[in-house]
């Protein structure tokens, strides 16, 4: 199915579409949209002083800039912050404060702080790396910290984030306390120690610099043991579950039941390892198997060779994703129409996970090779 | 970044004024996205008909859910959720055995002729025919990736589903559509399906 069929959407009339948009703004007239923090007055677009206290020694340049609607700034120590601001630091590094969370800017950073509501906060790392010590979020909305693609919603720990100029997403490293980890359509859990890493595609790709290096951490190999001691390292994941959306998450749609959810990443760890600190952190971590499995799926279309070494190596190493790596590459193999090496790779994977989640998939596609 | 980060906070403060009351800020927003939520109903559903209940029920979801918007995505991606589940509701409510309207047409390409458009409008109905026999996530999930051309990633991350489950929904949708197409020339001659027993 190589060409893909092109089909238009068509088009509705003018005259349908006026029709429908009558229906629904009358429809929404007798909804009860309003909310109880919407109609306060917090929204009501009035800049409010909120704390922004800066830390900065002498010699750090510490710049607030106005980024999307409004910065208004008050007099001494606390300067105001409304809707969004800029910080930046050049050659040395400084500390700042978004409520009661406090930022430790690395020399040669750039963050956009957004306030999105009460006590509610984002900030976006447009490079550089940030230390953030969050107080337990309790009762108050999530704190959540962007880095290209990725995404951290904090509860209430502390943790680091960078990110190299121009990178698709950022590293996180986690010190004390939970924080998800959001990356496209991925979430992850992260706990004492645990970290998130680059794409290897990614990572290879790019530079390291000193002032923005992603602080790697000793602690993949603790979380992959702790993972190891809560999960069979070839137990079949289930590819539904019931359930929905992780709790604390605010951007779902709420007038439906959450859709089931899929898991494709491996569980959140439960266990935890030590606490590590930036001082305690290595460098040099090879690429998760997530990472790598991932990096196969990439390449699957451009390079598909490769992603057949990659598939064979994950499946060698036997680890938790060499199950779906070999599904993978048998279906692969399938579709380069290597149907020998296909065959060969179905008969293992029923052989070695006879109730794995695509064995199924397997018997069937044996049964089209026949 | 910036940009985005611009974006979320517009989308922030349209929604805000939305869920205060403001006919103004509803109908910009209706106007600012008709055309998107009407792209990916008529993707998944596969024609025109009854889109407009569809249309009208996503919109009214949106309404009702964006007290809960806080501008952590891009509207865009949120509407587009939104619109995913309203299509999967709307064909879980539809009898198994309909069949699509022939709404759909095939944009004009001299070098194809007349025929081959006539040829694809019958295959592209053909195809919605077999989707209608399948899982409606799977149909989704398919239709979105294979028809709309949207990588897997995005798929996933609109259905709330993992990328490799996204990927196994479209590789059985895949297969049972090349089932269908070895015994259906029409529909093959546009798939490119490979021989049966091939290899």
């Amino acid at each position: 199915m190589s060409e893909r069929l092109q089909i238009p959407v068509e088009p509705l009339s003018e005259r349908r579409w006026q029709d429908v948009r009558s229906a629904v703004l009358d429809r929404a007239r007798e909804l009860p949209l309003r909310s109880e923090d919407r109609d306060s007055p917090r929204y009501e677009g009035t800049a409010r002083t909120r704390s922004w206290a800066r830390r900065a020694s002498p010699a750090i340049a510490l710049v607030a800039v106005a980024a999307a609607i409004l910065l208004a700034v008050t007099h001494g120590d606390t300067p105001r912050v409304a809707e969004t601001s800029r910080v930046v630091t050049d050659a040395a590094a400084a500390s700042a404060s978004a409520g009661d969370v406090t930022l430790q800017l690395a020399a040669h950073t750039s963050v956009l702080v957004v306030e999105l509501g009460p006590e509610q906060w984002l900030v976006s790392i447009e490079y550089g790396r940030v230390r953030f010590l969050v107080p337990p979020r309790g009762e108050r909305p999530s704190f959540s910290v962007d880095a290209g693609r990725t995404r951290v919603v904090v509860i209430g720990t502390t943790f680091s984030v960078a990110r190299e100029p121009g990178a698709p997403s950022g590293d996180v490293v986690v010190e004390h306390g939970t924080v998800r980890v959001e990356d496209l359509a991925e979430q992850h859990v992260l706990h004492d120690g645990d970290r998130w890493p680059l794409l290897s595609a990614e990572r290879s790709s790019d530079a390291h610099s000193p002032a923005t290096a992603a602080p790697a951490t000793r602690s993949e190999a603790a979380t992959a043991e702790a993972r190891a001691d809560t999960t069979s390292p070839r137990a079949p994941r289930p590819l539904s579950s019931a359930g929905g959306t992780p709790s604390g998450r605010t951007d779902e749609p709420t007038s439906e039941p959450a859709m089931p959810v899929d898991l494709g990443s491996p569980p959140p760890t439960v266990a935890s390892a030590d606490a590590v600190t930036a001082t305690e952190i290595a460098d040099a971590t090879p690429a998760s198997e997530s990472d790598r499995y991932r990096e196969a799926e990439a390449l699957e279309r451009s390079d598909p060779a490769r992603a057949l070494e990659l598939y064979a190596a994950l499946v060698a190493e036997g680890g938790r994703w060499g199950a779906p790596a070999l599904m993978a590459q048998a279906r692969l193999e399938y579709e380069q129409h290597h149907h020998a090496q296909a065959r060969a790779s179905c008969q293992r994977y029923l052989s070695e996970h006879p109730d794995g989640i695509n064995a199924e998939d397997a018997r069937e596609l044996l049964g089209r090779m026949r | 970044m910036p940009d985005r980060t611009a974006a979320r906070l517009a989308d922030s403060a349209l929604a805000r004024r939305c869920v205060a009351g403001d006919e103004l800020a509803q109908r910009a927003l209706f106007d600012a996205h008709r055309a998107r939520v009407h792209h990916v109903l008529f993707r998944v559903l596969g024609s025109n008909r009854d889109i407009e209940d569809a249309i009208q029920d996503a919109f009214i979801d949106i309404f009702r859910s964006l007290s809960g918007y806080r501008g952590e995505a891009l509207l865009a991606t949120w509407i587009d959720r939104i619109c995913v589940r309203v299509a999967l509701r709307t064909l879980r409510s539809r009898p198994r055995d309909r069949m699509p309207l022939l709404e759909i047409v095939v944009a004009d390409d001299p070098a194809r002729g007349p025929d081959r458009r006539t040829e694809a409008r019958e295959a592209a109905r053909r195809l919605y025919a077999i989707l209608d026999h399948v899982d409606p996530t799977h149909r989704a999930a398919f239709a979105l990736h294979v028809v709309d051309g949207r990588p897997l990633r995005e798929v996933a991350a609109v259905m709330g589903a993992s990328v490799i489950a996204t990927k196994l929904r479209v590789w059985r949708t895949r297969r049972r559509v090349e089932q269908a197409a070895m015994r259906d020339p029409v529909l093959r001659s546009f798939l490119d399906v490979e021989e049966e027993g091939g290899g």
